[in-house]
């Protein structure tokens, strides 16, 4: 296997000493889209958390293991190496409903680049321009930027808040279910944009749906109840009836 | 739901409602009733040309001008000692403080809510007295003593109402920031202030209110009849509440009983021009965040 983006080594999450994740070992590689499937409350999205270290902010939660993520070449412990700012920049996020910050279009994606980045002015609207063409947005918004994000439908929000992550300019984007709350015809527009992103990313994402995980993923993660059941490449997720099988057994 | 508690429930909600709306219009129309006829320069500046009143020039003696003037300069000095340690107390509160020390702060804003105003005018009275026996002789009250204790009294309403206001923000909107590499202040600075200062300004509005009417502190530390305008913070100075009480307390004939009146209705003026000076600034404050650059 190639050399990997994020590594995980005997990852063990626990919420008021409830243990949610329990040795979780995973190395995911570069430019690949890898989906966590499994039942609701199984730990997919403490999962994603624990990469950008998210579920810190939450009261009474411990965690064990390490983490690696590759950073200019190097793999960085995420724990030591790493400035919690600049590992949750190199690791962007996109929850799991759409969650815009009750500002204007334009201001969803520029406040961020402000706070974070040293840019000047005319730099902050090339990225925000180019960070919405990349989430394919730019079409449907370039004429009411100025319009509050929350009047945006369901499927547009989320890809906002994928351009949002993606102006930050991160090398990982974690994915909470980004097609969970939305019709056929916008998920099939996500997922299209996903195998095009991966070029450029490496996604870590939570599905729910076995379609999607055998449409688009290189591999699929099974969690279930905390623990890592099984890892499926892309070859095993195209025998058929195999996946389901699996899935059938947890769920 | 049966239809009969369901027709009972709205009733009495309007009901209430009206009450309030009743009592409130009562109020304010018999107000303007007594005090209206009396608005004319001489309740401001008696018997002084308002130019030179307004200039400093000519001392005001028979108006309610160094009042209106006094509680003007009580309100903002109070504001400007309380407003910001208020505000970062609840930011503690609400972010940092965890565990039995977030208890213990917690019960010390209750207990400083609950003491009554008299009983913060007599600590600053005692403080002076203090002063005078051991580092300070000429210690006295003063409209900055006022002030300090007027602070004292207000900050318990801005310490909870930004608390309160921090705390009920959604968990997804608390996320937001870090979950894009804000760190904590930044957070805190750019996203969950501006998200809950709504209810952190009508905290700022109620406490102005508070400030603007209380009687019992000032009585202990500092106001006196016709001590004019203060010309420093270590002057004793007049102010609206205790001329409305005097006036009314002492008033010889018809006359002195509507001019308490008339300043009672200047100081209703004040607090709802102050009131609607707050809310513009929350409003744009507002719509700076959520549209500007
Ligand atoms: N902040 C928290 N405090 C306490 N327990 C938590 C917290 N976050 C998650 N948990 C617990 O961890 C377990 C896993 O939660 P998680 O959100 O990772 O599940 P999930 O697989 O994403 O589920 P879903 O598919 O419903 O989103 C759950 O039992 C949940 O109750
Ligand atoms: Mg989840």
């Amino acid at each position: 296997m190639q050399t990997p983006v994020i590594s995980m080594a005997n990852l063990s999450v626990a919420f008021f000493g409830r243990t949610v994740l329990n040795g979780i070992d995973l190395e995911i590689p570069g430019n690949s889209i890898t989906i966590i499937i499994g039942p609701s409350g199984s730990g997919k999205t403490t999962l994603l958390r624990a990469v950008n270290r998210l579920n810190e902010e939450f009261a009474g939660c411990s965690s064990s293991g390490t983490i690696w993520i590759e950073v200019s070449g190097t793999m960085a412990d995420i724990y030591a190496d790493l400035h919690l700012s600049k590992l949750r920049r190199v690791a962007g996020m996109v929850f799991q409903s759409p969650n815009v910050f009750p500002l204007s279009i334009r201001k969803n994606l520029l406040a961020p680049l402000k706070v974070m980045h040293s840019l000047s002015r005319s730099q902050r609207h090339e990225r925000m321009e180019q960070a919405l063409k990349e989430a394919e947005l730019w079409d449907e918004v370039r004429d009411r930027l100025d319009d509050s994000a929350l009047t945006l439908s369901g499927g547009q929000q989320q890809r906002l808040c994928l351009a949002r992550a993606l102006a930050l300019s991160p090398r990982i984007l974690l994915l909470d279910e980004p097609t969970a709350s939305l019709d056929v015809r916008s998920a099939a527009k996500i997922e299209e944009l996903l195998m095009k992103l991966k070029e450029r990313y490496t996604i870590l994402a939570v599905s729910h749906s076995i379609r999607q995980v055998k449409h688009i993923a290189d591999r699929a993660v099974i969690l279930s109840a905390g623990q890592m059941i099984k890892t499926l490449e892309r070859r095993e997720l195209e025998t058929p009836g195999l996946l389901e099988g699996l899935v059938d057994e947890i769920f | 739901m049966n239809v009969r508690p369901e027709h009972a429930l709205t009733f009495f909600s309007w009901l209430a409602a009206g009450i309030v709306m009743t009592a409130v219009f009562i109020l304010i129309g018999y107000l303007l009733i007594k005090g209206l006829p009396i608005m004319s320069p001489a309740l401001f500046f008696g018997d002084t040309p308002w130019r030179a009143a307004v200039m400093g020039i000519e001392p005001v003696f028979d108006g309610i001008y160094p009042a209106v003037a006094g509680t003007f300069i009580l309100i903002a000095c109070s504001s400007f000692i309380a407003i910001p340690v208020g505000v970062f107390c609840g930011i503690y509160l609400a972010e940092y403080a965890r565990g039995p020390l977030k208890n213990i702060f917690s019960f010390m804003v209750d207990l400083l809510s609950g003491m009554p105003s008299i009983v913060m005018g007599l600590f600053g009275f005692a403080l002076i007295l203090l002063m005078r026996r051991t580092l300070y002789a000429q210690a006295n009250t003063s409209i900055l003593l006022s002030s300090a204790c007027i602070a004292l009294l207000i900050l318990p309403y801005l310490i909870r109402m930004t608390q309160v206001a921090l705390e009920s923000l959604p968990e997804s909107t608390r996320l937001l920031g870090p979950s894009l590499g804000y760190t904590r202040w930044q957070n805190i600075w750019h996203v969950l202030l501006p998200a809950s200062s709504t209810a952190t300004f009508s905290g700022i509005i109620l406490s102005i209110g508070r400030a603007a009417e209380d009687t019992a502190v000032i009585m202990l530390t500092g106001v006196v009849a016709n001590a004019g305008i203060p010309r420093a913070l270590s002057d004793k100075f007049e102010a609206l509440p205790f001329s409305i009480f005097y006036l009314t307390a002492e008033h010889r004939d018809e006359l002195e009983l509507q001019r308490a009146f008339g300043s009672a209705l200047v100081l209703l003026t004040l607090t709802a021009t102050l009131f609607l000076i707050s809310y513009c600034i929350q409003r744009r404050f507002k719509r700076r965040w959520e549209l500007g650059e």
